[in-house]
């Protein structure tokens, strides 16, 4: 038998078509300049290596895109989506803040993921039963 | 985010485009994020709340991406 214990629980977001995903609501802001920040919402993915955001809020922080290293993001079709490194501060209400490097696609894509990089800062359960997550901070 | 789960049928007319709401106000909407958030800010919103709404319905189910 093997127990994790876990500060918070946190229901799945509610969207539409009654559906319900596991989604956080983050502050992202620029990690030299904290005014440049902005209210998001990121898909939980444990698939996923790097926590990636759409590029297009990059502006919205300040940030120049294209002046990040570029890194090429393997998707299930083998189609490699080109995004750019960039140094951010994540903060949860719950979870605390984070300063982490995450990728910004170069061009659109819509829905913002956190990764396993995202996994290494904070232990997350999932119980798809109940539609909850389980959350702690790790220190 | 309360507004989302109030505004269903709203968010319909809004598919494709990028959102941003302030408590239970609608702020601004349309295709280019940074733009929005430069509107919200000089209407004095520090942090903004913005989203994109993407295509749902019963025939699509999200993966990664």
């Amino acid at each position: 038998m093997v127990t994790v214990a876990y500060h918070h629980e946190i229901p799945y977001a509610h969207d539409v078509n009654g559906r319900h995903y596991p989604r956080l609501t983050l502050t992202l802001a620029n990690l030299g300049d904290p005014e440049q920040a902005i209210d998001l919402d990121a898909y939980l993915d444990s698939g996923a290596e790097r926590s990636l955001f759409d590029g297009t809020l990059a502006p919205a922080l300040g940030i120049d895109l294209l002046a990040g290293q570029l890194i090429r993001l393997q998707s299930p079709t083998g189609h490699a989506l080109p995004a750019r490194l960039h140094p951010v501060r994540i903060a949860h209400a719950l979870l605390g803040s984070f300063a982490i490097e995450v990728a910004f696609s170069t061009g659109h894509i819509g829905r913002n993921l956190l990764g396993r990089d995202f996994f290494s800062l904070v232990q997350v359960g999932f119980r798809e039963s109940r539609l909850a997550l389980y959350v702690t901070a790790l220190p | 985010m309360a507004w989302r789960r109030a505004h269903e049928q709203e968010l319909g007319n809004l598919v494709g485009q990028w959102v941003i709401v302030e408590g239970d106000d609608l702020i601004a909407h349309g295709p280019d994020p940074g733009a929005l958030v430069a509107a919200a800010r000089v209407r004095g919103i520090r942090v903004p709340y913005v989203f994109f709404v993407e295509p749902f319905g019963d025939d699509i189910a999200k993966l990664g991406f």
